[in-house]
């Protein structure tokens, strides 16, 4: 492996205004298995402290650092620099309005995710201790809960990107499929009215780019389809 | 506010998919028979005597027209989904649909008179 | 698809109050082209190529079905390069959106799909219209 590596970042400061720019930097690799996100940081500590990006809790669980990695997203902290092209290109998640370098406004993304209910609606009263699963209802589950909202999925979609203000977006879609699967919820016919629409639902066309940006190895492409089924067994 | 929360859900999308996902399956039943009677036609091991042979009769005739159903109907949909995807203007979308929509309906007449005329 | 532009044009996300001069980040023209996106933007391009099926189709048919001296003439056009490029590009086209077409709806019956399944799947139909875009070729020329 190289002793320093090559990256073009994608910059915009709202203070100067202007077209945003890729500037580029050099790092070097200070540490075996070196992730994005320590180059990230090099620069940030070392080389410039402009440079702009949400990062928390650094190892893939908290989705804070999301954005466009060589054409692809993903998340920083857990993408290592060894397999990648260089100069390493990060741009901001795509079709979002950008705040500042590669900081982007969720509002929106987090708005859609909102208006799925993406809690438990149940009338029936609480039992004296918990609502109880078998280890098959739970099983149903796997796949759709360790979403952690990072957005890679949603900004990656060029359904959403052209139609994003209608189209849920992939992680909603897949947040949606997770109550509806969920047998302690009451509220799956309301949800699927809710999700019966040509935008809402049906602009995905499986072009599975959610699919292949997914840091935690989720398949939204197939939650969607999921959705789709139970619809049209509803209907049938 | 946002669109899709101020105005629910329109209920509708679901017939249209599954209305694309049918005809899809009938035209793939049909389809390869229609490119094979081409391309029969094409190197000259169909004349027109055979051809009419095959056309011309109640199962040829129903065939056809079943086929053409799906077709345009797979047509009409696949365009009405581009339409939907990149057209963000309402009254364009609302006028380009209209027009598709009438001349799908065109070519059905047309071409329904053009199979349940042949042999005579 | 079109190479979006740089700035807020087009679909804005966001509410009013936010449509400042914040700048959209790049979406098609950086984001990389992989099997199962290239197999769903190829499905809709030949689609939209078999939209030239129906009308060929219902010219040919008319003009087979009508007098002899029709049908010679119809056959000289199609053996014509005029007919012989439509032929192959609606061949091709057909055979892609057979294959691909079959994969979506397996994929909607809920058939394979893992995500090796999704990608594997989506390079088999690429093969499959590549190869119907070379065979065709070698037939009709």
């Amino acid at each position: 492996m190289d002793t320093v590596i090559q990256l073009e970042i994608y910059r915009f400061d709202p203070e100067q205004g202007g077209e945003p720019r890729m500037q580029s930097f050099e790092v070097p690799v200070n540490k075996p298995g070196m992730k994005l996100l320590d180059a990230l940081n090099y620069i940030k500590w070392n080389l410039d402290g402009t440079l702009t990006y949400r990062r928390s809790c650094g190892e893939g669980v908290c989705g804070s650092d999301g954005m466009n990695i060589n054409g692809v997203n993903g998340l920083a902290c857990i993408t290592p620099i060894a397999g990648l092209k260089q100069p390493i290109k990060v741009r901001p998640l795509p079709s979002m309005q950008v705040i500042r370098d590669l900081v982007v406004d969720t509002t929106h993304f987090f708005d859609q995710y909102r208006s799925v209910k993406p809690w438990l609606q149940a009338e029936s009263p609480v039992p004296e201790h918990e609502r109880l699963q078998t280890p098959d209802q739970r099983a149903e589950l796997d796949g759709s809960y360790e979403c952690i909202l990072c957005g890679c999925c949603t900004t990656a979609c060029p359904s959403w990107w052209w139609n994003g203000d209608r189209f849920l977006g992939p992680a909603a879609l897949l947040q949606a499929d997770r109550w509806i699967k969920d047998s302690r919820d009451e509220a799956t016919g309301e949800r699927l009215d809710d999700l019966e629409d040509a935008f809402k639902l049906y602009r995905c066309h499986q072009i599975m780019n959610c699919m292949e940006a997914c840091p935690k190895g989720l398949n939204p492409t197939a939650a969607i389809n999921h959705l789709k089924r139970t619809l049209l067994a509803r209907k049938s | 506010m946002l669109k899709n929360m101020r105005y629910g859900s329109a209920h509708n999308g679901l017939n249209e998919w599954y209305l694309q996902r049918l005809s899809a399956v009938v035209i793939a039943l049909f389809m390869p028979m229609a490119f094979a009677l081409l391309l029969a036609v094409y190197d000259g091991s169909l004349d027109q005597m055979r051809l009419l042979n095959l056309l011309n009769s109640h199962i040829g005739r129903t065939l056809h027209t079943l086929f053409l159903l799906a077709l345009l109907t797979h047509a009409y949909l696949g365009i009405k989904v581009l339409v939907e995807d990149y057209v963000h203007v309402v009254a364009w979308r609302v006028l380009l649909m209209g027009l598709i929509l009438t001349t799908v309906a065109g070519l059905a007449v047309w071409w329904f008179a053009v199979i349940w005329a042949w042999g005579s | 698809m079109q190479v979006s532009p740089k700035t807020v044009q087009g679909t804005v996300h966001n509410t009013d109050n936010q449509r400042s001069a914040r700048p959209l980040s790049p979406r098609v023209s950086v984001y990389r082209w992989r099997g199962p996106m290239l197999a769903s933007f190829a499905h809709r391009i030949s689609g939209v190529v078999l939209v030239l099926f129906v009308p060929v189709y219902l010219c040919l048919l008319s003009g087979l079905t009508a007098s002899a001296a029709d049908f010679s003439d119809t056959i000289n056009w199609m053996h014509s390069p005029l007919g012989r490029l439509l032929l192959w590009l609606i061949g091709s086209a057909l055979i892609y959106h057979l294959v691909n077409g079959m994969r979506f709806i397996l994929l909607d019956a809920g058939f394979s799909e893992t995500r090796e399944e999704m990608r594997g799947s989506a390079r088999f139909s690429l093969a499959a219209g590549l190869a119907a875009v070379v065979l065709l070729a070698v037939y009709l020329w």
